[in-house]
């Protein structure tokens, strides 16, 4: 015996293998037979759930299908059948299914599934006949077969044979097949009724062995003791067979000789002749625990059960009265019931098997039962419970749902991957085709270039012809002079000779006749500019061109059409000019006069304006013009091409930038743009040509502007602007980058504000001036210098920019191209121009952010009328900078690129940047809508708050206060303050909005959490309780301090008696509390690396003054929980953790009168600005006045004296201190100060400050 | 056979015997279990300590004694490669299975006179299992539902004369089949190995 392969496996359980029709396949036969391993499981699980899944997603038209394959791997992969395998349900599922489904009833598969339920069930009977009636499979051979097999098998050849004349008359497809059956079916029968007649004939003789009983007893018999054969005679025929083995059974009773069967013979047939109707009204599928349900009996315990007597046999008629059985052999008793359902009472009427039933009601206790049987009409299951239930498996909602969901994505990333795929070939033919374009084009422009060079060089030619053609004429006419000269000479030296007169005449002739050589006839008389238009006459056609030229500048209508075709062509210059002279084949001293005029138009307005003061070129005027031809006829010598070379400098810078930029990629898309904006450019100057000046620039300036927003209304401006862009737009970009400054705009206050276009030196210079910008506010209403400012201003901007274009030539592309290079020469420029800034500064002065009562107030403080620190540079020494500062400021000018830290532009980079954005905290909130109207007397609501506004505090360049109560909508924040009653806010309402004061409010406030040094700098820091932010503006929420500013304490102190002379030396207490406070305040704010930026005066809110415990400990006395001053507005911070360590500034501050030294000095600044404010603050506070500074002997001082009482040398050391910081490394620490400071006031002064707080207090909270 | 069964040694001769005796039992048990032929028509036989069924057709019998003793000739010059029962519908001509039992000789054996080393109740035992398998192939095998009839093929070296009754054949596969390989049993000088080919489910 060979070793047990797995192959074998089939074989040695083959006898739990039940046998398919169409067979099996060996794999899944043996795997089905084998003790599966947990993969094969697995396996076989997967296999399931797909088929599980298919049947509950299908949407194609055949369901039956997937069905039918289900069954198909069923019956495959569990070979023994069984309970695993589920396909007694997974049949029943089906066959219910589709029962009502007409297309279904003759369908092969659904037929086959019927009959294999049929071989399945124990009444294989019931199901056919089931069929029958309900008319399935009724136009089926295999139905017919199957049945009639069925019936054959179980010895009911009659109706078997019945069964197949029932098929070929209704003929069932295949009809041929059937026929065949139903011969073959005749066979059998005639060869078995053969037989059999044989068979009892030769029983027990033919065959040799005798026959045991099945199952019967084996008692020993006679005297050998042997048990007596008597073995059926089924045995021998049908037993081996397969077509025989399951008509054993009848087989054999017929066959069995114990057993006596009486037949009555008179009794009607038990098979009728006829099949029964079709009636239809069989709805129940017949299944096994419903058609058998009166025989089984459920296994039930025998206890009372006694084995007490052997087995007699007993007649089956004497049983009843031989012996009442100690257990009951059938009982329908209530203790069943929890285990099977209660049942109807069974009929025993085995003869009427097809009598009709009554339409009963089946309830089973399972629950898969009930959902499978439950056609309940009068319930209606409102949730796709067939699909839950349609299989084997039970499927929840979320997985239905899943292979739903799963897919529609499936099918999704299909399109998907398709529409990429089908972009992407889209994307490659177009660029391929731009590619060939763009190649053609190329080539294009270089067979014109080579066209151009071939003319180029034939002109040259030619010239050189000319010129020689000159130089021989000159030569002969020279030699001819000279010989004239000398004959003249001759007969002069003969005349002298004769006459012996004086040699001076001679010398004089001579000299007239050496000018006379150098510039022929008339030509000094021509003006410069038009020598460069009558050297283009010069060629053989330009005179009519330059004409052609000149009237389409005039014709102000006629040209922009013309125009227009100057971009269509890949727009070498060559072409341009080419277009513009209308001739097929340009000239080069066509090229120079077009350079000529296309110069002009890269130049300012400004610079046309005062062309005569800049020495410009200005194009000739057409009565000029048509003078040339008059004058064309004259022979040029060389002096004219020196002239031409000296012409074409200034404005060769752009045209060599448009040839680079013909020769980088050129990007189609743009032309159709470009061709609107070099249309309206280039037509400007056509007004200037016309209109007189005034209007001229107007005009101009208007047309600017419209283009300017013209440009920034397109959202391709950066597309325009991108290098790749044609030339053209290089000429737009030179045009607003060249025009410096544009007083029309300024006039009207608005904004030219134009980011899109990176017109940084534009702006730059706005903002250099002082005369607009985004950042300085101008108050419109403040006073007459101001709104004169931009008149007076005017000329030195155009002065300036004008000196700057001219003098430097700078080129607009290098101003254009980067923001870092324009800050660059913008911080250069500002050097440079350094005289006319701070010439400007005193007319500008009175810009400051601050409400007007305030300013009214200190103008009230001032008595000098003088509202703003002054720092005299007139003795300012700049040879004070070491080396060390001349380093610093070289490498913060040229290697750094000097950052503006007040750029808006940076600012929101920043803020886009940060670890933790600003919408995550929790205080902001962001509506994306406009910012509500904010009315005195309405009610404002703001996200879920809502505020009534009560007045207007305050109204600076950035925004306006309110003051403004809460209306009590707000629990949460009335809880926080401690108090039922209406609560005060301050408002900030700024357009546009302003998130940089709200990110600075709140970062500090979080690193100030992380000092820990018992000073509690946080309550001496504006809280902001919400940030509301709108498209357009923003509105902070503060705490309002009823007690006004710093400012404003110094002006009722002025007015109380507190601040008479008298009691000047009284004051030192609470003056050295305050300065020690503030400069706890500010040494904190830069230990959080923010530089507050604008420290004033009023940007103090003072709070109170709070009753210090005397101590001779500092911490004691100072790091209580008050402070008495509160700092505000963070609009102008920096923030410097944001920069790179060692950044220096070098920008100024616009509010002039708070200018640092540094920033006056044009040093690179840091802190200083802070700690510069902070002396001017604690100035104004002593002194109730600004700061006069001047430096002597190198050494920053002020004006002002301190009283002769006060602890002097102290407070000049501050000073000092404050003003003098050496450089940005070595800023001063403040904390030594405010010791000393400390140390002085807890020794000297601290009961006199407790003394006088009540009464400071009192000024402090009185009105005004 | 009663005396070769206690030899333990199996000569060319009695080899030829045992192969022979099997392909006439093994015939006869694919014809009953696939029911080419009416269950009644065969007997019972013990053979290989089994319960095998032998068709009493005298047209059968006749027909199959003749193959066994033309394949008897052959085995015994060890010319012969394969025997092959086809079973064939009789209504459309079509191979419903093919019963291929393929024939290995050890050809030394012809001039080697050296008897072999091997009972012939380990052959009959290889048999045997052989049988059981032909029998259980029922468990993987189609149902014949049709009229079928039987033919045999005789794979034979091809220098090989052919007597006049024996013709030329396709080798006549089954179309679409799936092969099952059963058991085989070797007598050291022929080696069988049974196969069986059936049409595939789909």
């Amino acid at each position: 015996m060979s070793a047990e392969s797995p192959e074998n496996e089939w074989e040695l359980s083959k006898e739990n293998v039940q046998p398919l029709k169409q067979g099996r396949k060996i794999t899944s036969l043996n795997a089905g037979l084998k003790q599966l391993s947990g993969d094969e499981i697995t396996r076989i699980k997967d296999e399931k759930h797909v088929f599980e899944a298919e049947l509950r997603t299908y949407s194609g038209d055949d369901p039956l299908e997937i069905w039918y394959k289900y069954i198909l791997w069923t019956e495959q992969t569990f070979p023994k059948g069984g309970k695993d395998s589920n396909l007694t349900t997974i049949l029943e599922r089906c066959v219910r299914q589709f029962k009502e489904e007409e297309i279904y009833r003759n369908d092969e598969r659904y037929i086959y599934a019927w009959m294999k339920m049929a071989d399945i069930c124990n009444d294989p009977l019931e199901i056919y006949k089931f069929m029958y009636d309900q008319n399935i499979g009724c136009e089926l051979g295999c139905f017919y077969e199957g049945w009639a097999c069925l019936l054959e098998q179980l010895g009911n050849v009659k109706k078997a044979d019945m069964i197949f004349k029932n098929g070929i008359a209704k003929n069932a497809r295949p009809i041929d097949h059937l026929r065949l059956r139903y011969e073959d079916f005749h066979k059998r029968v005639a060869r078995k009724i053969l037989k059999g007649d044989d068979d009892t004939g030769e029983d027990n003789v033919d065959s040799g062995e005798q026959h045991r009983q099945v199952l019967s007893q084996l008692r020993t018999m006679g005297k050998k003791k042997r048990a007596p054969i008597g073995r059926t005679g089924s045995a021998i025929e049908g037993g081996a067979g397969v077509l025989g083995t399951k008509s054993r059974s009848n087989v054999n009773n017929n066959r069995s000789n114990n057993v006596q069967v009486y037949y009555d013979e008179n009794s009607a047939p038990s098979v009728p002749d006829s099949l029964p109707p079709q009636t239809g009204e069989w709805s129940a599928i017949p299944k096994h625990s419903i058609t058998n349900k009166e025989n089984e009996k459920k296994p039930g315990v025998w206890t009372k059960q006694k084995i007490s007597k052997p087995s007699i046999s007993v007649p089956v008629s004497a049983v009843s009265s031989y012996k009442q059985l100690s257990f009951p052999v059938y009982e329908d008793t209530n203790n069943d019931q929890s285990m099977r359902t209660p049942l109807k009472k069974p009929e025993i009427d085995c003869q009427k098997v097809l009598s009709t039933r009554k339409l009963e009601k089946e309830s089973s206790s399972s629950c898969l039962k009930t959902i499978s049987e439950g056609h309940d009409k009068t319930e209606r299951p409102m949730y796709c419970k067939e699909k839950i239930y349609l299989g084997v498996e039970e499927y929840s909602f979320e997985e239905l749902r899943a292979i739903g969901w799963y897919r529609l994505q499936e099918k999704r990333n299909r399109e998907k991957m398709e529409e990429e795929h089908r972009a992407v070939t889209e994307m490659r033919l177009k660029l391929e085709a731009e590619r060939q374009q763009l190649l053609d084009e190329a080539e294009r422009v270089r067979q014109q270039r080579q066209n151009l060079q071939q003319e180029e060089q034939a002109m040259l030619e030619m010239a050189k012809k000319q010129v020689k053609e000159h130089q021989q004429q000159m030569e002969i006419d020279r030699n001819s002079e000279i010989k004239r000269q000398q004959e003249q000479l001759e007969k002069e030296i003969h005349v002298r000779l004769e006459e012996q007169l004086t040699v001076s005449w001679s010398q004089r002739s001579a000299r007239q006749l050496n000018f006379g050589d150098s510039s022929h006839g008339n030509t000094e008389n021509i003006p410069p500019q038009m020598m460069a238009q009558l050297q283009s006459s010069k060629s053989k056609r330009p005179l009519m061109q330059v004409s052609v030229d000149n009237r389409s500048m005039n014709s102000s209508t006629a040209t922009p059409n013309s125009f227009a075709n100057i971009s269509q062509p890949r727009s070498s210059e060559k072409s341009f000019d080419r277009t513009l002279s209308g001739a097929p084949s340009p000239t080069v001293n066509t090229k120079e006069a077009m350079r000529l005029v296309r110069g002009m138009f890269n130049k300012s307005l400004e610079r046309q304006q005062e062309d005569e003061d800049v020495d410009m070129e200005e194009p000739a005027p057409p009565s000029q013009t048509h003078a040339v031809p008059q004058s064309g006829g004259m022979p040029f010598t060389v002096y004219d091409e020196s002239q031409e070379n000296q012409y074409q400098k200034p404005s060769s810078a752009p045209i060599t930038v448009f040839c680079d930029d013909d020769a980088s990629a050129p990007e189609p898309m743009n032309t159709s743009i470009n061709d609107i904006d070099s249309n309206k450019i280039l037509h400007q100057p056509d007004h200037g040509l016309i209109g007189n000046r005034k209007t001229r620039s107007n005009s101009q300036s208007q047309s600017i502007f419209d283009d300017g927003e013209r440009i920034e209304s397109r959202p391709r401006d950066d597309i325009t602007l991108a290098p790749l862009g044609s030339h053209l737009s290089f000429a737009a970009c030179a045009k607003f980058a060249s025009t410096p400054f544009n007083p029309n705009n300024s006039g009207s206050g608005g904004k030219r504000d134009s980011p899109h276009f990176d017109l940084n030196p534009d702006v730059d210079m706005q903002t250099d001036e002082g005369v607009l910008s985004s950042k300085v506010p101008v108050q419109t209403s403040d006073s007459t210098i101001i709104s004169s400012a931009p008149q007076t201003n005017l000329e030195q901007t155009v002065n300036n920019s004008v000196n700057n274009l001219s003098t430097k030539s700078l080129s607009p592309i290098i101003e254009g191209s980067s923001e870092e290079s324009s800050a660059a020469s913008h911080s250069n420029y500002q050097r440079q121009n350094l005289p006319d800034t701070i010439h400007n500064t005193p007319k500008l002065t009175p810009v400051m952010d601050q409400s007007e009562d305030t300013r009214n107030l200190l103008q009230a403080v001032d008595d000098r009328n003088q509202s703003i620190h002054v720092i005299d540079t007139s003795a300012y020494l700049p040879p004070e900078m070491d080396e060390k500062t001349e380093q610093l400021l070289s490498t913060s000018v040229y290697i750094e690129d000097p950052k503006d830290p007040f750029d808006a532009k940076e600012r929101e980079q920043m803020l886009s940047c940060l670890k933790t954005s600003l919408h995550h905290i929790d205080t902001y909130s962001y509506y994306d809508e406009l910012l509500p109207n904010v009315r005195i007397g309405d009610i404002l609501s703001l996200g879920c708050d809502a505020f009534e506004v009560i007045s207007k505090i305050g109204e600076g360049g950035y925004g306006k206060i309110y003051l403004a109560e809460d209306t009590g909508l707000d629990f949460a924040t009335q809880a926080l303050n401690g108090d039922t009653s209406t609560t005060s806010f301050a408002l900030k309402v700024e357009q546009p909005s302003q998130k940089w004061e709200f990110y600075i409010c709140n970062e500090l406030h979080h690193r100030l959490a992380k000092i820990h040094d018992g000073f509690d700098t946080r309550p001496g820091i504006i809280q902001i309780h919400n940030g509301y932010f709108f498209q357009n503006g923003s509105v902070l929420v503060t705490q309002y301090q009823p007690h006004g500013t710093l400012l404003d304490l110094v002006n009722k102190c002025k007015n109380s008696n507190l601040w008479s002379e008298a009691f000047v030396q009284d004051r030192e207490p609470v003056m050295v509390y305050m300065t020690i406070e503030l400069l706890h305040i500010i040494e904190h704010v830069h230990k959080c690396q923010i530089i507050h930026g604008d420290i004033k005066p009023d940007n103090f809110l003072v709070l109170q003054f709070p009753y210090l415990p005397v101590s001779k400990d500092a911490d004691v006395v100072f790091k209580g929980p008050f402070r008495f001053v509160q700092l505000i507005d963070f609009g102008q911070s920096i923030d410097m953790s944001k920069y790179p360590a060692g950044t220096t500034f070098l920008t100024k501050v616009n509010t002039q009168g708070f200018q640092c030294i540094e920033m006056k000095t044009n040093r690179p600044w840091t802190y200083q600005t802070d700690l510069f404010g902070l002396a001017g603050t604690i100035h104004v506070l002593i002194f109730s006045q600004y700061m006069n500074i001047y430096q002597e002997a190198g050494e920053w001082k002020m004006t002002s004296k301190f009283n002769r009482h006060w602890n002097s040398g102290l407070w000049k050391k501050l000073f000092n201190i404050l003003l003098n910081v050496p450089s940005c490394d070595e800023i001063p620490d403040l904390s030594v100060i405010r010791k000393e400071f400390e140390d002085y006031f807890i020794n000297n002064l601290i009961e006199k400050y407790n003394s006088q707080c009540a009464s400071f207090n009192k000024v402090v909270t009185s009105c005004k | 056979m009663a005396a070769t069964a206690t030899k333990n040694t199996i000569t060319l001769k009695g080899s030829t015997d045992i192969v022979a005796e099997f392909f006439d039992y093994g015939i006869n048990s694919i014809l009953y279990q696939r029911g080419i032929y009416p269950p009644e028509t065969f007997t019972r036989v013990q053979k290989y300590g089994l319960t095998l069924l032998m068709s009493t057709d005298d047209g059968i019998k006749k027909y199959l004694s003749q193959v066994i003793s033309q394949i008897k000739e052959w085995l015994l010059n060890m010319t012969v490669n394969k025997l092959v029962v086809v079973i064939k519908s009789l209504n459309s001509n079509e191979v419903m299975e093919r019963w291929q039992f393929d024939v290995e000789c050890d050809k030394k054996a012809l001039t080697d006179s050296k008897p072999n080393e091997k009972s012939e109740k380990d052959v009959n035992g290889e048999i045997r299992a052989v049988i059981r398998q032909i029998t259980a192939s029922v468990t993987f095998l189609p149902l014949i539902e049709e009229p079928c009839s039987f033919d045999l093929l005789v794979y034979t070296d091809k220098d090989l004369d052919v007597p006049e009754s024996w013709g030329e054949t396709g080798p006549q596969f089954v179309a679409n089949s799936e092969e099952v390989r059963l058991r085989s049993f070797t007598t050291n000088i022929h080696k069988v190995d049974t196969m069986v080919a059936y049409r595939k489910t789909d």
